[in-house]
């Protein structure tokens, strides 16, 4: 007894519960994201690994609350930080939240900074928004931003089509972290940007991190970004989590079909294979998902029993959890 | 920027050229016979000749363009009207000034409701406003003026008596051509606000000021209006352009004496030096409204800016270099 509370862990920064998110079209209901739940604590970061459409975006956007309604809306579950429950906030507290504990870097540099405002004025937005600042006071944090993002402060002034695309996500990063937000959430920071700015940008994203202590959702569908930046991982298939764990496990032991597949499709140093194994198939539709396993269809070790409901999630060792009725050992 | 200004007033004088012989050469080879028209058809051979000295009518067409071309060119002389005998240049000026009122004050109304109009349909879309917003302004803009104001006349000025129905002497007379005309335009305007700015909210960057904890109001008015203006700002500048050059059938309507009605009379009566001077002279106020829009794109959109700084900088740096 004694042990157990001497070990009990500090409470999440985020904890998201059971969520659900459906796009209610006029003719179908899109399921994005179904049931999702994992937990973040603090400093720490989670990689959210998926393809294309697999709903890791618009868990994002939920728990920003800025997912667009209609016609998404978010039909159940939980999303607590800080054990405040998200979901029941007004706009008006919502707006105090965004930009300030919670911020978001999106996908691509280019077109998520506005072009008729210096770089300088939208890092300053978020800062005013949220401090009750003098103008000089604004200013200067302003500038203290840009340099610690590693552009130089006279650059205040210009505008973003003045500005390569690198330059332009290190300003993204500046206004997500300028107001030291407790979490950050990451959609694919390096997507757009070519390999070497790549590497800078993780490099310089680890090293703030550190500096401010902020707790990272990182959205990817590059497990190399995910060996490099994260501590734990979260396989994201057709709105669901699939399979979760710390890095090593994941990277050492994954059990689910998928994360074999995903890790099959990989290009390997150690072994010389001729071609790459993709997974076959294509991901379901989310308007017409099935009431199983929606990674039946593709999957290589299927059973007649995969198609008795959705599968139950198994904790195969501590922290690691699996999707999939082959995880229990049957 | 003062640089780009002049270069491009300079690029006028080709246009305004062409457009001259262009006019000259339209009414020169157009049927009819100004000097019958003006000694009556039953006049004299003689009569008529004599007309046709008077008015250098005689003389071969390159050698009237040369002589017309060169009083436009040193003097400012858009020659006489061949009716009034008056020099034209004088008749344009004295009328300018009412069709410039006219379409100053209809582009205000047109603003003032086309741009709000434009914006709340934008931000409620699909709303009873938007659905409504469209429907009137797709009347708006379907309907001639013309039409528009005959029925502005029948119901204000026969029906109610409110208003008075022709001239434009003050503000009761001018009541009714600016709402006739500027309706029109501020159905256009809310229909170019309205598509700009949904264009724009869609874009990611308006994500990004959500993702801020920005407010709706200010989401609007600094983030998405600013980028949806420089289609607006064409719409506006491309009415006002035609509006100063004369609301004809308004201004014939309303019996307005401006432009658009002189250069009517003008054609009707084939008095080819006021239609040539009237033509021009649109010509004119018709590319200065051009420029004045490309200039204003320049303060709202800094890429646009950017891009006529850069070409100074490089010639500046060329002109270094031969030094």
């Amino acid at each position: 007894m004694d042990k157990t509370t001497d070990m009990v862990p500090a409470a999440p920064l985020l904890r998201v519960s059971d969520l659900r998110i459906h796009f209610e079209m006029e003719r179908e209901v899109v399921e994005a994201v179904n049931g999702m739940s994992f937990e973040l604590l603090k400093g720490e970061t989670l990689g959210f690994v998926g393809e294309t459409g697999a709903g890791k975006t618009t868990t994002a956007l939920g728990i920003m609350r800025l997912v667009q309604t209609p016609p998404g809306r978010v039909v159940a579950g939980s999303i607590a930080l800080n054990g405040e429950e998200l979901l029941e906030k007004s706009e008006a507290e919502m707006r105090k939240i965004r930009g300030n504990k919670i911020s978001m870097i999106f996908q691509d540099p280019m077109t998520s900074l506005n072009p008729v405002l210096t770089v300088g004025e939208q890092i300053q937005e978020v800062i005013r928004l949220h401090n009750d600042i003098s103008d000089a006071e604004a200013v200067k944090r302003t500038v203290d931003m840009l340099e610690m993002v590693g552009i130089p402060g006279e650059r205040y002034n210009e505008y973003p089509h003045q500005f390569s695309g690198g330059m332009k996500q290190r300003v993204v990063i500046a206004i997500a972290l300028a107001c030291s937000p407790e979490l950050l959430i990451a959609d694919e920071p390096t997507t757009a940007l070519d390999v070497t700015i790549q590497a800078q940008v993780l490099d310089m994203m680890r090293e703030l991190k550190e500096k401010i202590g902020t707790s990272v959702l990182m959205i990817t569908h590059d497990l190399g970004v995910i060996a490099e930046t994260c501590d734990k991982v979260a396989i994201v298939y057709a709105g669901q989590i699939v399979e979760s764990g710390t890095v090593w496990q994941i990277f050492d032991n994954p059990q689910h079909p998928y994360t074999r597949g995903l890790f099959d499709s990989l290009p390997s140093l150690d072994k010389e294979v001729r071609r790459l194994k993709p997974i076959e198939g294509l991901v379901p539709n989310p308007a017409d998902l099935p009431p199983y396993c929606s990674f039946y269809e593709r999957c290589g070790r299927r059973a007649e029993a995969c198609r008795a409901g959705e599968p139950e999630t198994v904790e195969v060792e501590p922290g690691h959890r699996v999707m999939c009725r082959c995880a229990r050992g049957e | 920027m003062w640089k780009y200004i002049l270069k491009r007033l300079l690029m006028m004088i080709p246009v305004l050229l062409g457009v001259l012989l262009l006019v000259f050469m339209l009414n020169a080879f157009s049927p009819g016979d100004p000097a019958t028209q003006l000694v009556g058809e039953n006049a004299s051979a003689e009569a008529i000749e004599a007309m046709r000295e008077q008015l250098g009518l005689n003389k071969p067409v390159v050698q009237r363009f040369i002589d017309y071309a060169a009083g436009v060119v040193t003097r400012l002389d858009l020659g006489t009207s061949y009716q009034s005998r008056c020099p034209v240049r004088d008749e344009i000026l004295e009328r300018f000034p009412t069709t410039a009122l006219l379409a100053a004050l209809s582009m205000l109304l047109a603003i003032a409701i086309g741009l709000p109009a434009g914006i709340i349909s934008a931000t409620k879309q699909y709303s009873l406003f938007d659905r409504l917003g469209t429907v009137v302004s797709m009347i708006g803009v379907s309907m001639p003026n013309f039409w528009q104001g005959l029925m502005n006349i029948l119901v204000f000025a026969v029906m109610l008596s409110w208003l008075p129905a022709s001239g434009f002497y003050g503000p009761k007379y001018w009541i009714l051509p600016v709402l006739t005309v500027g309706t029109s335009s501020a159905a256009t305007i809310c229909r170019m606000t309205r598509s700009s700015m949904l264009e724009v909210v869609r874009q990611d960057y308006i994500r990004t000021a959500r993702a801020k904890g920005q407010t709706e109001s200010n989401i609007i008015l600094r983030h998405t209006l600013k980028n949806a203006l420089i289609p607006i700002i064409t719409v506006i500048g491309m009415q006002l352009g035609g509006l100063l050059c004369g609301a004809t059938l308004t201004e014939s309507i309303f019996a307005i004496s401006g432009l658009g009605r002189y250069m009517l009379d003008a054609i009707k009566a084939r008095n080819f030096p006021a239609v040539q001077g009237s033509v021009l002279f649109l010509a004119v106020v018709f590319s200065v409204c051009n420029l004045l829009v490309d200039v204003i794109y320049a303060f709202v959109d800094p890429r646009i800016r950017s891009m006529y700084v850069k070409k100074g900088k490089k010639s500046a740096g060329a002109d270094a270099g031969q030094a």
